[in-house]
């Protein structure tokens, strides 16, 4: 390292818009689009780059798991908007893939030696990190989490997705929409699940959520069918998963994904097949996935979590702990925001 | 002859049912040994898992006394302020257990800490508490005082005027560490799993660093492949109807496993599974059953080793005794009875060829003149020249004194005689041990077969007319009858 670039702000979300334009061209492979010699897997951090008041004494490092999509663009924001609110120079950094722990690592080793009076960390694992976040709060550096938590106590505070009451909500309005698609109590049927991978903490926790809430209150007759699959992320293997669903089970009447990949995936299906009797719950709003909800044929939701707060409320968070303002609480959920028809006709989203 | 076969044939059968039983030994002996391992594993699969749940049953026991004596604690202190019964139970608070402690009034007003209140209310559990006669526990939720997970448990205060309900809540982390063995670790897997909705807390895991996490029995289905007549219903059926314990076998993630669940009786709908890799445990008994197959088969294998050594010796024996019988000492070819024995198989193939008299020239003489000791040189001399000369595969052999035989398989009268040529050629100088050159020669009649000779006998005769041809002519020349 240390190859410290100072941008302006507008600059550097250029950069990042590129950066993301660039990943989703090349099929989120590799390249970030800021440093060339970071394209391959092995090696894929992103150094840091200030974007914010770099005369300010107050040093806060932000260490990504990741810059492609929407999602991560939206952290990017809530993290410039705060920006905004205080005096504190931004120096943002991170991994350009998900699996570089080794990376990110790094990153944090880098922060501690320079200083940093806070970090901000989207762990990209929660085990693996626990050293650096332990050798960070040593240092008496405030540590701030974004996007999920890890395997230990030593952080400040966390903002994420409470995922596990995510998943209640999801099958709550799963039952109610099958309710609303005319499916009686009495009838027999079954829900199948969705997800990407069986490995993200996420993902586990919101099923955990979702079949806890349906052995609460789901009637007797309604069952979720055993054959969960793993797309992997891919939408196609997705398709493929949902049509393998409801050629299996004659009786299926819901679908749940878990995350933007397998909604994208049900939501296609669906839409070709018109199976206008099968209700899908999801999370995300992919632009297929907001034309389902609005189409009056079908039934669907969806969950968005709201990623710009976890970056905007935790850049002021972690400004307040520099200073010294303690809040007693240590777990934030960032809560999600349930899309149905109704929301999209009131918030008019396009 | 047919004695020597039938023996023969009762030699391999004996073998043969030697090999046999040995084996049926070694796999019977492995299959018993085996089965004793999977009972012993069995065994001690039950004994660990009623360890976990004894040991689940205690902790929950004594979370549930500890929070008893605080009820105790509220009622004697009735007569005080709930704030102030709350700072005395707060200040008497085992933290190295709970993280924290409150009270729910009958007004419905929680006492305690903000976060630890607005967490309760988010999951209606104050709602719960309010109907419920016995004490509970919540589902694990995250804290948000803390940022960990935590379990709830809430325990109705009665003869209370003011006090409804005490909830205090421990860590998952501190509930997964009263499940860790370390003696067991990476040999088992132990969880705690709630029933209804199937979702799990993982105390120790192998192989998957999946600590303290909640997790779902539903979304691990695809890595289990049950045997026998079990299933994944069953088993689900089996915990839900609140079946105490039980135990099955399953392939999980590859590797043959046993699986042991039994109710916490303190803890209604909860149970605690154990996971047993059945390649972890029993190894040592493994080991017991596999080296006890390899001792017996090296056992096995030095008998056959030794029963072999004894029967390659005997057919080495033999073939002396054998070859004493048939070869002519002197010079190492083939008497006269193994020749025609041999000669006469040769012809049942019906090939062609020629047979040959061969007498040594004067022989007579140079016994005479040297000794008998030269006599034999000479034979000897002759024997390596009818090696050397004749191509290989022709039958040789010593007719008795003087006269040698030999049968040219698939070859012409011409062939023969160039033959004969380089043999002549071969036995023509000879140099006696005192350095001494003498000259020798060799008369030889031959007989084609069959045109000239169908058998032995009449090859015989025809290639000794040509012999006596040859000698009565002057000898030192080889002839074929009839030339």
């Amino acid at each position: 390292m240390n190859a410290k670039t100072l941008l302006n702000k507008k600059q550097f979300c250029l950069l990042m818009a590129a950066g993301a334009a660039s990943a989703l061209l090349t099929g989120c492979s590799g390249s970030s689009g800021f440093d060339p010699k970071a394209s391959t897997k092995e090696s894929a951090i992103v150094d840091y780059t200030c974007f914010s008041n770099p005369e300010s004494q107050k040093k806060i490092y932000v260490i990504l798991k990741n810059y492609h999509g929407d999602y991560w663009k939206k952290v990017i924001t809530g993290i410039s908007d705060a920006t905004d609110e205080i005096d504190a120079s931004i120096y943002l950094g991170g991994i350009d893939n998900e699996t570089d722990i080794d990376g990110q690592i790094s990153l944090m080793e880098q922060a501690v030696e320079q200083n940093a009076d806070g970090i901000l960390l989207a762990p990209a694992n929660s085990s693996s990190l626990v050293d650096s976040c332990h050798t960070a709060m040593e240092q008496q550096i405030p540590l701030v989490l974004i996007d999920s938590s890890i395997n230990s106590e030593d952080y400040s505070r966390c903002y994420m997705t409470n995922n596990v009451s995510a998943g209640e909500t999801a099958a709550q309005k799963m039952l109610s929409l099958l309710q609303d698609a005319g499916n009686s109590v009495t009838d027999h049927l079954e829900v199948g699940i969705m997800l990407s991978s069986d490995t993200s903490q996420a993902m586990i926790n919101r099923i955990s959520g979702f079949l806890d809430y349906w052995s609460n209150y789901a009637p007797q007759q309604w069952n979720i069918a055993e054959d969960i699959y793993l797309n992997g992320g891919d939408i196609l293997k997705a398709q493929s998963d949902a049509s393998r669903l409801l050629k299996k089970h004659e009786d299926l009447k819901g679908i749940f994904g878990c995350n933007n990949t397998s909604t994208t995936g049900i939501v296609n299906v669906l839409t070709e097949q018109e199976r206008t009797d099968v209700v899908m719950v999801g999370f995300d709003l992919a632009d297929e996935t907001r034309q389902f909800i609005q189409n009056p044929d079908f039934y669907g939701a969806s969950l968005m979590q709201k990623q710009d707060e976890m970056g905007y409320q935790g850049i002021l968070s972690l400004n307040d702990l520099i200073d010294g303002k303690e809040s007693g609480q240590k777990y934030f959920d960032t809560d999600i925001i349930l899309i149905d028809e109704n929301y999209l006709m009131e918030n008019s989203v396009s | 002859m047919k004695e020597q076969r039938k023996n023969r044939k009762i030699s391999k059968v004996l073998f043969l049912l030697y090999l046999t039983v040995c084996l049926g030994i070694i796999i019977s002996a492995y299959f018993r040994l085996s089965q004793i391992a999977r009972d012993f594993n069995t065994q001690h699969l039950e004994l660990i898992t009623g360890l976990y749940a004894e040991k689940m049953n205690t902790s929950m026991e004594y979370l549930q006394n500890y929070a008893q004596e605080n009820v105790t604690m509220i009622q004697s202190m009735e007569d005080q302020k709930p704030a102030e019964i709350l700072q005395h139970l707060r200040d008497n608070l085992d933290q190295t257990l709970f993280c924290n402690i409150g009270l729910i009034l009958k007004n419905q007003k929680i006492l305690g800490n903000p976060c630890d209140i607005s967490d309760i209310q988010k999951k209606c559990l104050d709602q719960t508490a309010k109907d419920a006669k016995e004490p509970f526990f919540s589902d694990p939720y995250r804290s948000t005082k803390t940022g960990n997970m935590v379990l709830t448990i809430f325990v109705p205060v009665s003869h209370s005027d003011k006090i409804q309900t005490l909830f205090m809540s421990i860590p998952i982390e501190n509930l997964r560490q009263l499940g860790v063995y370390d003696l067991l670790r990476d040999k088992i897997s132990v969880y705690l799993l709630k029933a209804d909705s199937e979702n799990f807390i993982t105390c120790i895991s192998t192989g998957y660093d999946m600590a303290g996490n909640w997790n779902n029995l539903l979304l691990q289905q695809k890595y289990f492949r049950y045997t026998g007549d079990y299933s994944y219903h069953q088993w689900i059926k089996d915990m839900q109807a609140g079946e105490p314990d039980g135990r099955f076998s399953a392939e999980i993630r590859g590797e043959a496993s046993t699986i042991s669940y039994r109710s916490i009786t303190n803890m209604p709908g909860w149970y605690v599974i154990v996971e047993l890799t059945n390649r972890n445990v029993s190894n040592i008994t493994q080991n017991f059953s596999v080296w006890g197959g390899i001792y017996g088969s090296i056992l096995v294998g030095f008998t056959i080793l030794y029963m072999l050594t004894i029967v390659f010796l005997e057919k080495k024996e033999k073939k002396r005794y054998i070859g004493l019988s048939t070869t002519d000492p002197l010079t190492g070819l083939m008497n006269r009875r193994a020749f025609q024995r041999t000669l006469e198989s040769e012809l049942r193939s019906q090939k062609p060829g020629i047979f040959i008299f061969i007498d040594v020239d004067n022989f007579k003489n140079y016994n005479d003149r040297y000794g008998h000791n030269v006599g034999d040189l000479c034979l000897t001399h002759f024997a390596r020249a009818m090696k050397k000369s004749f191509p290989d595969g022709s039958i040789l052999g010593r007719y008795g004194g003087d006269e040698f035989v030999v049968y040219l398989k698939n070859t012409s009268s011409e062939s023969a005689q160039q033959y004969m040529l380089y043999f002549q050629e071969q036995v023509a100088h000879m140099h006696l041990p005192s350095g001494e050159a003498i000259e020798l020669s060799a008369s030889a009649g031959g007989a084609a077969f069959p045109k000239q000779g169908e058998d032995f006998i009449s090859l015989c005769r025809s290639a000794d007319i040509a012999l006596y041809d040859v000698k009565r002519n002057g000898k030192a020349a080889f002839k074929m009858k009839g030339h």
